[in-house]
């Protein structure tokens, strides 16, 4: 059989040539002819090859039995979906072709037969994919608690609506385990050749198949009585909030006072684990080794040691030793508070100095910012001693400039 | 998994589909249940569930007198929190114009909310007096910003996670029952009839509008 002639293979590569277009009505839901992508070519050739069908003149949709194999390739999560819809149809097809096999194989109708086995082993087949693709994408909804779905109310008229698909699929099993299918497959020696695949594919599944549904079925209506038990506790939480605004100053009570704790205190309080590397342990050391690699360098504070100098001698090789002299300001200051100390009277800094012809080469404006600043430093020295500044007027209230031209010191009183 | 599902219980954290569903899926095997369970027995612990069956967390085997203080303890930290989160909850559960209680899965969207509040004069009002209850409003004092750091609140609890941070979707998760159980207790306990209150709710709504 050569890939031309395989109407299987042109039909897949007639769908891959256009795989642009049957992405699009799949994804988008329809197809325009006038799209840029849709080329006339490869829109008749999908039409012919029935992946697309009509949807208006001019709008073309996937036809439903490709885009249902997409979606159960794909697990999408549809709406309502018929899950395990022609279960029990498919079931119900499989006595009539076990009664046309016996007959046929009781009148020596030899193709008949084979084609009653045939079929027969396609709708066992096909019944056992149905079920298996039913459960899995019921297992899946209730796993995600229809996630496709936004509000509570919606998700509770879903989960009921696939608890009913569920009793449904669970009566259909409920049939092929009960009906006595197997029994005759089996008492009957004409049915012979239908008992592998009936056993294989669904006889020896049931068991499963029914543990599987049981455990989505509890799911599910677990779920749906937690989805009913949402709406009361909205309720009782707006009252317990409004009893709250009642009462501002409401405590919670205290635990010594209940008979019985409640079960929710009951939690335990968190442990604080902290675990540290066995530096000994030799089986993660290489990974300690790495660890340390990637530490960033800790910043390590150089200190430099202050370079000790040398005393050189002088030419004459003695060592020389410079005695540094008190300035003007300091001496001229140390006599003051001497001076100040002594008498009882206010002294005017200014006229003090002025009386000491030892100091007149110190500048008046030096020393008044002299004598400001020793009162300004409030050491010990000074202690007892009170300075006060003599200003000219400011010549604006605002300039804030202070203009001094004496400074009285005087000794305060113990 | 055992490692990271058991750090997770004793550190006092609540196991759910929505937070963590490794660990979930972990504990919801028999087998491995019954591991996490001797592993825990043999700390004095047990694996106990909210009654709504969401979440997983670790609860005493028996209460001693170190058992009683730190149950003592973690209901004082329950009675500092409940008001602002009852307060809160129920703000969202009006902003979102819904009766129901936002049971874990439920989202939030922070600019739907916003959007809801920026319309809504009372809604202001109550935003800003719920952020009274906490560490008061945001740092930029917007409304935005209190909602936010609300928010954020919530999630550093554990009853939300940000399940889309460019969209600002938080998802609710299921701490939220044992928040739940705390107030079905407390209204047992004061006696508090939800259907009458209903009524003086709708009542005080009407009289805050006056």
């Amino acid at each position: 059989m050569s890939r031309t002639d395989d109407l299987v293979v042109a039909y897949l590569e007639a769908l891959h040539r256009h795989r642009g277009l049957v992405v699009a009505a799949y994804h988008l839901g329809r197809i325009e002819a006038t799209d840029e992508a849709a080329s006339p070519r490869g829109l008749q050739e999908l039409r012919r090859h029935r992946a697309l069908v009509p949807l208006t003149q001019d709008s073309f949709r996937l036809a439903s039995s490709l885009a249902r194999h997409l979606d159960e390739v794909l697990q999408k999560e549809q709406l309502y979906a018929a899950v395990g819809g022609n279960v029990a149809d498919l079931a119900a097809r499989l006595p009539l072709f076990i009664d046309e096999a016996v007959k046929a194989h009781l009148e020596g109708r030899t193709e008949d037969l084979d084609g009653y086995v045939d079929g027969f082993n396609n709708a066992v087949f096909d019944l056992a994919d149905q079920i298996g693709g039913a459960l899995q994408y019921l297992r899946m909804l209730a796993d995600t608690r229809f996630a496709s779905v936004r509000t509570l109310a919606e998700k509770q008229r879903q989960n009921a609506y696939y608890i009913g698909r569920a009793e449904r699929i669970g009566e259909a099993l409920k049939g092929l385990q009960t009906g006595g299918l197997m029994d005759r497959i089996d008492g009957e020696p004409a049915a012979a050749p239908l008992l592998p695949a009936f056993r294989g594919q669904i006889w020896e599944r049931l068991p499963q198949w029914r543990e599987s549904l049981l455990d989505i079925t509890e799911i599910l209506k677990a779920y749906l009585y937690r989805l009913r038990e949402v709406e009361p506790a909205g309720r009782r939480l707006r009252a317990f909030n409004l009893f709250l605004k009642r009462n501002p100053d409401y405590a919670t009570p205290d635990l010594d006072t209940l008979a019985e704790l409640p079960g929710f205190a009951n939690r335990a309080a968190p442990l604080r684990l902290r675990a540290h590397p066995d530096l000994l342990e030799g089986a993660t050391q290489e990974a300690l080794v790495e660890v340390a690699a990637r530490l960033p360098p800790s910043p390590v504070p150089i200190k430099r040691a202050p370079k000790v100098g040398t005393l050189t001698p002088g030419a004459d090789g003695e060592v020389r030793v410079l005695e540094l002299a008190p300035r003007p300001y300091q001496l001229a200051l140390s006599a003051l508070i001497g001076e100040v100390t002594a008498a009882g009277e206010p002294l005017s800094a200014l006229a003090w100095k002025r009386r000491h012809p030892e100091f007149s080469a110190l500048p008046d404006a030096i020393w008044l910012q002299c004598v400001l600043y020793e009162a300004g430093l409030a050491r010990r020295r000074t202690g007892h001693i009170r300075f006060e500044r003599l200003e000219y007027p400011p010549s604006h209230t605002l300039s804030g400039n202070i203009r001094v031209h004496d400074v009285l010191v005087s000794r305060v009183s113990a | 998994m055992f490692k990271q599902t058991l750090t997770l219980l004793l550190a006092g954290e609540f196991i759910c589909p929505i937070r963590y569903p490794d660990a979930w899926r972990f504990l919801e095997d028999d087998t491995e249940r019954a591991e996490a369970e001797a592993f825990l027995a043999r700390l004095g612990r047990r694996l106990a569930r909210t009654r709504q069956g969401g979440a997983w967390f670790a609860a005493y085997q028996d209460i001693g007198s170190d058992e009683r203080r730190a149950i003592r303890e973690g209901f004082a930290e329950i009675k500092h929190n409940l008001r602002l989160l009852v307060n809160f909850l129920v703000f969202v559960m009006q902003a979102q114009r819904q009766d129901r209680f936002l049971a874990p899965g439920g989202l939030i969207e922070t600019n739907r909310l916003m959007a809801a509040i920026d319309e809504n004069p009372n809604l202001r009002v109550e935003l800003q007096s719920i952020a009274a209850l906490g560490k008061g409003s945001g740092a930029d004092g917007t409304l935005r910003g209190t909602l936010e750091r609300l928010l954020k609140r919530l999630l550093d609890d554990g009853y939300l996670i940000l399940a889309n941070p460019e969209r600002e979707i938080y998802e609710v998760t299921g701490k939220i029952e044992y928040l739940q159980e705390v107030v079905d207790f407390l209204m047992a306990h004061e006696s508090v009839k939800e259907e009458l209150d209903e009524e003086d709710d709708g009542a005080g709504r009407q009289e805050s509008l006056l």
